[in-house]
């Protein structure tokens, strides 16, 4: 086998592998999805990320095309840089999304610290008037 | 205390959301009404509780479905027999509910009626934008084929469910765009539901929750949300008997 048959046979069992890659990653999304794990909010982004990724590697020269169309001459290094770009996006908005939850949870804990003394309070206050006729009841002379 | 109630979800819609429960309390006597305020910032809860309504302050926004939601918890826990859905902005005719009610009680075996704008064929009423008509008519064609019934019009809110229904929807309800998920929970969970016609008329305060959004997402979340439904089980039939009388704890 020629050194160029060698690279080809290489380059397609890579695709093999990525095309591979993309379908057991959607299927765990959908799995997650469907034991209800993910919201389907969370679920979309994934599912356009694996779908993406299916059609570079199924559309071969794709990658190329646009990298080189975008003045990047090293097309791995054009995947790189959108694969890092796209999670770093991801993080911060996971980030803000933690952010907001944090709020939300301390607002809730603080709610029903406050219901639960105004229910107490509401018992206490109950308790006093029904016992308050017993209490003037004893007080009185025989 | 009313057998029935009315849950009304309302966000920011003080302007309107007084007249909404007393004409609830004018033309469906028979319901209480319990105005859900999904995190208002704009005195919708005073001025709910000054019309009459008992409110539930939710501390923050939860979105329609979480409010909803909250709405068939009090219902369940409060023994309510029938809960009718009825939107805060004024689209929903409260004149309609009680031929809902009607239609839910004469026959035994309905868990769930909706209002369907697009039932008669007279243009009356409000039937809302045409590229909004066309998405509702891609809902009910797949929602039609899922449950295998004709559904005219998913998405609407406007709907009465019998106690099956408030437990089931206490127990599990979607979040964002829930209506055409609703269908499909209902219709896994075999219970049994049908339309009938009412008028809507156009919204007079407020904002849609659908408007700002992008409708491609809405249209995206909703239909892979009932491609989901479709991989979950579906849960046996269950025998249809009269709900148990409640169990009193403490006595003996």
């Amino acid at each position: 086998m020629t050194a160029t048959a060698q690279h080809l046979t290489n380059a397609s069992n890579q695709r093999v592998e990525v095309i591979a890659l993309a379908i057991v990653i959607s299927g765990l999304i959908f799995e997650l999805l469907r034991r209800r794990r993910l919201l389907e909010r969370y679920a979309i982004v994934w599912f356009v990320a694996g779908v993406s990724v299916l059609v570079l590697a199924l559309w071969q020269g794709l990658l190329t095309t646009l990298s080189h169309a975008v003045g990047i001459y090293y097309p791995p290094a054009a995947l790189f840089a959108v694969t890092f770009l796209f999670v770093l996006v991801m993080l911060v908005n996971f980030s803000t999304t933690v952010s907001r939850l944090s709020h939300q949870n301390n607002a809730l804990a603080q709610r029903v610290a406050l219901l639960q003394r105004q229910l107490e309070e509401h018992e206490e206050s109950s308790d006093a008037a029904a016992q308050a006729p017993l209490q003037a009841r004893a007080d009185e002379p025989l | 205390m009313n057998r029935y109630l009315a849950i009304v979800p309302a966000y920011n819609e003080r302007e309107i959301i007084a007249q909404t429960v007393r004409e609830i309390h004018a033309f469906a006597p028979d319901f209480d009404v319990l105005v859900v305020d999904d995190g208002s910032s704009d005195g919708t809860a005073p001025a709910a509780a000054g019309a009459g309504a008992r409110v539930l302050r939710l501390p923050f926004n939860l979105g329609i479905g979480g409010a909803m939601q909250s709405g068939y918890i009090y219902a369940l826990e409060h023994d309510y027999e029938v809960a009718v859905q009825v939107d805060g902005d004024g689209q929903h005719d409260p004149r309609c509910i009680a031929e809902l009610l009607r239609v839910l009680r004469e026959t035994p075996s309905l868990n769930m009626v909706t209002g369907s704008r697009f039932l008669e064929r007279e243009e009356a009423g409000h039937r809302s934008s045409a590229s909004r008509r066309a998405g509702i008519r891609i809902f009910a064609a797949v929602v039609s084929l899922v449950t295998g019934q004709r559904v005219s019009d998913p998405t609407s809110g406007f709907r009465m469910v019998d106690r099956l229904g408030i437990a089931l929807f206490a127990r599990d309800y979607p979040h964002d765009y829930p209506e055409v998920e609703a269908i499909l929970l209902m219709h896994a969970h075999r219970l049994r539901s049908r339309e009938i016609a009412v008028r809507m008329r156009p919204r007079t305060s407020g904002v849609s929750s659908i408007s700002r959004v992008q409708p491609l997402y809405y249209m995206v979340k909703v239909l892979l949300a009932i491609f989901v439904t479709l991989f979950r089980a579906r849960p046996r039939e269950e025998r249809r008997e009269p709900a148990p009388v409640a169990v009193k704890r403490g006595v003996s």
